[in-house]
């Protein structure tokens, strides 16, 4: 399980998390939504460790963060970045097989290149594996980023739960890609038992996959239960501010479906 | 379709890529050896080369001819090849580490902090200084170089690192403020020393292998060395890095070691380069920059590349510094420099006409 335990996090005298405490299960996809600046990306940054919480701690199988050594921590927790500074013109191949990084001491590059291989069909990659990353478009560099860390966690280590921790995974994404991404992970925690943290702003797409969603509002966590129980349209409009309509989706109908209403301008 | 051994085919390249450089050094090494004012045919260098082996060739030589080798061209192709590949490794690794394919060791200050101590150890060698020079003899000036560049590296350093985190745009910030006053401080010293002295930093401060004997080779060979061997080590994580310092930490990379690391192993191997052959520029910026543009940017690749070119163009370029005027000798700085910024302003050029 990663957890966050009451954390605290702050810049300045500015609080950008309180108080929150939420958990990844293995097995679980776990969508965080929010409005812009309710401190999402601050939550996966302190999940994953890049920050460190005032108070509260995180914990991930049963030990706090900090006690793990960086190296062993690598191969069983992935984090995708929102987006990458990457400039150098590394071919996607030489991206992807980054991930692989963590396991080079077990040395093997044909078991490397199965998975590099894997990891790049499912994330629909394959066909520029030797283009250079840097003329790739935003969407199709996300995917070949997702690519690079999923060949990081492919594989069990021992009998360890894996993570995967998503920063807004679809965002640069058309329609089919950002369900192929999603359907990934969704996987992922389906096959693998992996604990899956992915933060969203389509609504639709978090209770389409997510079997949890958080809420975040200001900082605070607002709401965090299943997708049935936590999308209301009351609870929508107080931290969106925005009218919407709740309905059963007409093929999944156990997910419920977030229609918009029209926003009409006073003239 | 994707191609067998992805990984593997990768290696295979290098190896070859890594084979050719050598091979272009040993041709480099062995010309340079019988270029000069008193020239030696390469089928001389090498019987007299294999004969230290115990080996026999059948290119006659003299001992004139040996004498020169050994205790002239020898430890100054020596030199010249730990210069050359200390100063185009240290380059491209400052590249990695910046994140930016114009960054060169100069930025960090470990430059600036050599020429001002080196040249106030001029200035001031008949007066402040005098103990120090007697008791240091021949590497009372080399010494000096080294612990200035030393010092002024580590002052950068102190700017940009606070709570246990080193921040590489205020390293780069604090590198042009730093070396901005020990550019200012090296004129003001510039501006009170006599004419003597006035001869002697110019031609320090335009470099040259000239005075190179096989003792300054052994006193600086372990920070070559340590410099050569040890930021290869480095080569996956300065790859890591190139995705940003958060994504390096969640590959499983100590970001901070590695930076921490590289610099300190750049400014002792750059230190001991400007010690005992001046400034010379341009290796340490074109060498990393020429390979990736036909190799791509991969480090593990690219810090053994350089080492190999970096030697290369170095023993190229003093052949030429020790040639074009015989008797007298070019600095070796400008001719590396006057070859090195027509030669970038054409990749800057060609890159800008190919990716617009």
């Amino acid at each position: 399980m990663l957890e966050a335990r009451k954390i605290v996090v702050g810049i300045g005298g500015k609080r950008l998390l309180d108080d929150i405490t939420l958990c990844v299960k293995p097995g679980e996809v776990l969508a965080v939504v929010g409005p812009n600046g309710a401190g999402k990306s601050t939550l996966l940054k302190t999940m994953c460790g890049d920050l460190k919480p005032r108070h509260g701690f995180i914990t991930m199988n049963g030990n706090e963060l900090e006690d793990w050594p960086i190296a062993e921590l690598a191969r069983v927790r992935g984090v995708l970045p929102q987006n990458s500074t990457l400039s150098f013109p590394f071919t996607v191949l030489e991206v992807v097989a980054m991930g692989r990084c963590p396991h080079r001491r077990n040395g093997d590059a044909a078991h490397d290149d199965a998975i590099i291989r894997q990891a790049m069909a499912l994330t629909d990659t394959e066909r520029f594996v030797d283009r250079i990353y840097t003329t790739l478009s935003g969407g199709e560099r996300q995917r070949v980023q997702l690519a690079r860390v999923l060949t990081q966690i492919w594989e069990p280590v021992g009998d360890l739960p894996r993570y995967l921790l998503l920063d807004e995974p679809t965002s640069a994404l058309d329609l089919a890609h950002q369900h192929s991404v999603l359907a990934i992970a969704r996987r992922f925690a389906d096959r693998f038992q992996a604990g899956v943290l992915a933060i969203l702003h389509d609504l639709n797409l978090a209770a389409l996959y997510a079997d949890r969603i958080a809420v975040l509002h200001s900082g605070r966590l607002m709401a965090f239960d299943s997708p049935e129980r936590v999308l209301d349209a009351d609870l929508i409009m107080e931290i969106f501010g925005y009218p919407v309509t709740i309905a059963a989706h007409p093929k999944q109908t156990d997910r419920p479906l977030v229609i918009p209403h029209l926003l009409q301008h006073a003239e | 379709m994707m191609k067998a051994a992805l990984v593997m085919s990768g290696g295979t390249k290098r190896y070859a890529v890594l084979g050719g450089l050598t091979l272009l050094l040993f041709v480099t090494a062995i010309v340079s050896l019988g270029i000069g004012a008193y020239s030696i045919s390469p089928g001389q260098v090498l019987a007299i080369l294999s004969e230290i082996l115990g080996l026999q060739l059948p290119w006659p030589f003299d001992d004139g001819h040996r004498a020169v080798l050994e205790s002239i061209r020898g430890p100054r192709i020596a030199l010249g090849i730990l210069i050359g590949a200390t100063l185009a490794v240290s380059g491209a690794a400052m590249q990695g580490l910046f994140r930016n394919p114009l960054a060169d060791p100069a930025l960090i200050g470990v430059s600036s902090g050599a020429a001002l101590a080196a040249v106030a150890a001029i200035v001031l060698e008949t007066s402040l200084l005098k103990n120090m020079s007697q008791l240091l003899g021949h590497y009372y000036l080399p010494a000096a170089a080294f612990s200035g560049g030393f010092a002024v590296t580590w002052l950068v350093y102190r700017f940009a690192g606070s709570g246990g985190r080193l921040d590489i745009a205020s390293l780069l910030l604090a590198g042009i403020a730093v070396n901005a006053l020990a550019g200012s401080l090296t004129g003001l010293l510039t501006s009170i020393a006599d004419d003597q002295q006035l001869r002697t930093l110019t031609f320090w401060s335009m470099g040259s292998l000239g005075g190179a004997n096989w003792s300054q080779v052994v006193a600086g060979l372990p920070f070559f060395l340590l410099n050569l061997l040890l930021l290869p080590y480095f080569s996956s994580a300065l790859n890591a890095l190139l995705l940003g310092e958060a994504e390096a930490g969640h590959l499983g990379f100590s970001v901070e070691t590695v930076k921490t690391a590289v610099i300190v192993l750049v400014a002792l191997g750059v230190g001991c380069c400007i010690a005992f052959g001046g400034i010379i520029g341009f290796i340490g910026l074109v060498v990393p920059h020429l390979l990736r543009l036909r190799l791509g940017p991969d480090h593990r690749i690219i810090l053994p590349g350089s080492a190999l070119l970096g030697a290369s163009l170095l023993l190229a370029s003093d052949g030429l510094a020790r040639s074009l005027a015989v008797p007298a000798e070019i600095p070796i700085g400008i001719v590396t420099g006057v070859l090195g910024s027509p030669f970038f302003l054409w990749l800057l050029y060609r890159q800008r006409m190919l990716g617009g």
